[in-house]
């Protein structure tokens, strides 16, 4: 029997629809003949978890078993977690609101650095030892993947094992083993090492780090030979035969992103050196359209949703992307059913593709540089010039668009604040744009906003040895652009550096954070993605408390020699390769995308998709 | 050529914490995926035509819910009802469904609207006592409330609104062996069967329940003028006849169990057009 929260609980909570399921497309299962349950956790907030598609897929792929009924569980808000606690309510599934602590595994997917005190808060909620090596035989495995799990030294103290790479395959891989493993009654170590010979699992306990005297890694090496040396991410060759779900969860209440969203490819060819899922995905895979418009015909009937998003790292670069839209739009919009194309490169095809499919006002565009003249974005091997973005930009406003959004990012490696002005140079060139543009064909009311983030170096990419500026650097570079932009046309937002400087600690740390992680968690850290509730002097005094020093990690400039903390994990792409492009970067030379020209980055390893095309 | 056709559905309680907005959307999502042929407006954005009859707070469950549905074609409103069904979530259900024949949608002629009101009495209150003090409530001819509208504080007189107005005891309950849900005003003891289980239900989750009296809890029905005109939420009327009467209530549940249109001065069934009460 469920856990019943008291009506008089949920009035008192914001969004109590976030806690009480049964939404349209849910899976409900009898308990019998059930050996497997799993607690599909996402760190956040019900309105970001519903609306990420890997949660979707293996959501689905795993309750396509017939041994498994896999349940959502998302971070309670604020208020609700208070209100549990106040009652002694442990953390518990949607679905059948059972405690899931009684679970067989506890699985987070690892899809930002900033969710990972959530993920102690959420297991701490849940009544479960937040350290792996205080759980016994009475409590869950506790598991995880996704993007950040490739960088998975931070987490280690706490996840019990970890996923590489696409879960589709390997994650039926472990449950099998795992029946297996409950019916024979064996010790919790022993499932662990049986998972470990499986392509992809990472068991971090079966690993010993020992450290140099400068805080650097000595050594990083499997406790048994029979550990792997080197953990392979896994991927998916084919993503036409791979599960996708007919049926995804209809949300009760508004999430983030409330739409059918499918895939057209995984990888990325541009290889932006900034770029960590540029290189983590590789190689590029697409789906065929004719699948895709397969999935989304059963997609809508199934769910009755009113919008389709193609998602894609850059839907322009998909190969057969006329071919899917007209296929869509022919099919979807007697249907009344919209197209949503983010991550679209704008040209005149895009433009008029978004006329045809898109039922939305031309209030904004976004355009994407990413750095402020060509030399850094040379550097970054951002194939944009200042010609084509001029070339979009005008495109669009003559097409109606008024609103352009530019994205750039502050503190990229080798910046001078001639980089930065080039910023405000071409924000001033894209209101000269509309000024140029004949009054008639415009639209009213130009608004353009430039936005910067701060440069977060990340594992997998060539820049990954390099330091992060300073916050106080960055602060400066902030208020220098802001002097610099002068029309009253443009707005500029910029990201709080703290925020930052934690990403970079995280993305690269090592296992010494965990005790900081157990410490800022004590302190009440979650939710620190949350402008409202981050806490970054709790982050800091949690760094001086374990006698860490957070600069170590952000700001300083690796060796190429050094052992980084991921070193153990492949993800197809060579450091020897990263180590090449990097020294390319810094003599500012571009490579060019993997459809014009393999650069030898390794991920042939795989054998799929553009490698073997 | 446009048919509409009339529903009335049920909210219970599996799905009392959506709000009318995102309700609406759910019966649009259904409605796609029953392959209705559901009429949309025209326009840059087109809208499937549904139109509700009043809205419905958070938390609040009914079994009188209506709601119009333009079709592009003709079809059996029992097949529209069943095809809708299927595709509904648990906690709603569509368990009638009529040709509209009037000339105005639903939200339009919706008028008044029937509510049991489940409330915890802060302190010892004899039935009889509330039953007089209520009575003498309902002899004034104005009652004044405050209510906030644009962010200001407004004197509103809600006595016109108020259409009649019971309170009966809540005990001995057995739920599932009453059958009745309809709501009978001179009645001792309620009898409306989704007060009765949520009782039951108060009893098995709610810590605090569990440990109050069962002679403080009360059921409230009370008939209010409602929609578009003249709008009444029975949260006022327990909120006005506690500082009348100087007892503190606790609401527990609001339920709605009817919801009507008018003709002349009578309020009536939005299916049939049957006069159900004299106002």
């Amino acid at each position: 029997m469920g856990i019943r929260v008291s009506d008089r609980i949920l009035q008192s909570v914001e969004k109590p629809s976030r806690y009480t399921g049964n939404e349209w497309n849910s899976v409900k299962k009898d308990l019998k003949g059930i050996d497997i349950r799993f607690a599909f956790c996402f760190p956040d907030v019900y309105e970001v978890g519903m609306s990420h598609l890997g949660m979707k897929i293996l959501y689905h792929l795993l309750n396509e078993r017939e041994d498994t009924y896999c349940e959502r569980v998302f971070a309670p808000w604020v208020d609700m977690e208070a209100k549990m606690r106040e009652h002694n309510i442990p953390l518990f599934a949607l679905e059948t609101h059972d405690p899931i602590r009684e679970f067989d595994f506890i699985g987070f997917t690892l899809q930002y650095e900033m969710s990972y005190t959530n993920i102690i808060n959420m297991l701490d909620l849940a009544g479960v030892p937040v350290l792996s090596g205080e759980r016994t035989k009475e409590h869950p495995f506790v598991c995880a993947g996704g993007p950040c799990a490739y960088n998975p030294e931070p987490l280690a103290d706490f996840i019990d094992f970890f996923m590489m790479g696409e879960g589709e395959e390997i994650i039926n891989e472990v449950m099998d083993v795992y029946v297996q493993w409950k019916k024979k009654n064996l010790p919790r170590e022993e499932f662990l090492r049986c998972i470990s010979s499986i392509e992809g699992v990472y068991v971090p306990q079966f690993y010993d780090v020992k450290y140099n005297d400068d805080g650097t890694i000595s050594s990083f090496l499997p406790i048994r030979d029979e550990y792997p040396k080197k953990i392979r991410k896994r991927i998916i060759k084919d993503l036409d035969k791979v599960f996708f779900p007919e049926k995804i969860v209809v949300p009760f209440t508004g999430i983030v992103h409330d739409r059918i969203m499918v895939e057209l490819f995984r990888g990325c060819i541009r290889g932006c050196r900034f770029c960590q899922a540029g290189f983590i995905y590789r190689p590029v895979r697409e789906r065929s359209a004719d699948r895709l418009l397969e999935i989304s015909r059963k997609l809508e009937e199934s769910t009755g949703y009113e919008e389709i998003s193609l998602t894609s790292l850059s839907t322009s670069d998909y190969t057969a992307l006329k071919e899917l839209t007209d296929g869509l739009i022919c099919e979807m919009e007697p249907k009344k059913v919209n197209l949503s194309l983010p991550s679209l490169r704008v040209d005149s095809f895009s433009l008029e593709l978004m006329e045809k499919a898109q039922k939305v006002r031309k209030s904004g565009l976004t355009f994407a540089p990413e750095a402020g003249t060509q030399r850094l974005r040379n550097v970054i091997n951002k194939g944009v010039t200042e010609e084509d973005l001029i070339k979009s930009v005008s495109l669009a406003f003559e097409g109606g668009w008024s609103g352009v959004k530019l994205y750039f990012m502050l503190g990229l490696p080798t910046e001078s604040y001639e980089d930065i002005e080039g910023i405000a140079e071409l924000g001033h060139k894209v209101v000269e744009a509309y000024k140029n543009t004949p009054k008639d064909k415009r639209g009213k009311g130009l608004s353009v906003t430039i936005s910067t983030s701060s440069f977060v170096p990340k594992p997998f990419t060539p820049f990954q040895w390099e330091p992060q500026d300073s916050i106080e650097t960055l602060r400066e570079k902030q208020i220098f652009l802001k002097s610099k932009i002068k029309s009253k046309s443009i707005k500029y937002n910029w990201h709080d550096p703290e925020l930052s400087f934690l990403e970079a600690i995280f993305a690269r740390g090592d296992r010494k954070l965990g005790k900081v992680l157990l410490k800022a968690f004590e302190k009440g850290c979650k939710f620190d993605s949350w402008g409202e509730h981050f806490k970054f002097d709790k982050w800091m005094e949690a760094f001086r408390e374990c006698g860490i020093d957070p600069s170590f990690y952000a700001n300083r400039k690796r060796s190429y020699g050094e052992i980084l903390p991921w070193d153990h994990i492949d993800v197809g792409v060579s450091k020897k390769f990263l180590e090449r492009e990097h020294e390319k970067a810094l003599k500012e030379e571009v490579t060019p995308n993997c459809r014009a020209n393999c650069s030898g980055c390794g991920a042939t390893v795989f054998e799929g998709g553009i490698c073997v095309e | 050529m446009l048919s509409s056709i009339r529903v009335k559905f049920v909210r219970g309680e599996e799905v009392k914490y959506i709000s009318h907005l995102d309700l609406m959307k759910m019966f649009e999502r259904a409605v796609r995926r029953s392959n209705i042929p559901i009429a949309y407006s025209k326009g840059f954005n087109p809208h499937p035509h549904i139109v509700f009859g009043l809205p419905l707070s958070v938390g609040v469950t009914s079994d009188s819910e209506y709601a119009d549905f333009e079709l592009e074609k003709d079809m059996k409103p029992e097949e529209f009802a069943q095809r809708l069904n299927q595709n509904l979530p648990e906690g709603v259900k569509i368990v009638e469904a009529k040709k509209n024949n009037t000339n105005s949608n639903i939200m339009a002629q919706v008028a008044g609207a029937l509510y049991e009101v489940l409330v915890l009495a802060d302190g010892k209150v004899e039935i009889e006592d509330l039953k007089s003090k209520l009575s003498k409530f309902l002899e004034n001819k104005e009652i004044f409330t405050e209510k906030e509208s644009k962010g200001k504080i407004k004197s509103v007189d809600i006595r016109p609104m108020i259409y009649n107005v019971a309170v009966t005891t809540v005990k001995n309950t057995e739920a599932g062996v009453l059958e009745s849900t309809k709501t009978d005003f001179t009645e001792d003891g309620c009898k409306n069967l989704w007060i009765l289980k949520y009782v039951e239900k108060l009893k098995a989750e709610d810590d605090l329940f569990k440990q109050t009296d069962e002679s403080a809890v009360f059921c409230f029905t009370m008939l209010l003028a409602a929609g578009s005109t003249a709008n009444l939420k029975p949260e006022f009327v327990i909120a006005a006849f506690g500082r009348y009467s100087g007892i503190n209530f606790e609401i527990l549940k609001i339920h709605r169990s009817g919801l009507f249109t008018k003709n002349k001065d009578n309020l009536t069934d939005p299916l049939g057009g049957r006069v159900l009460l004299s106002v």
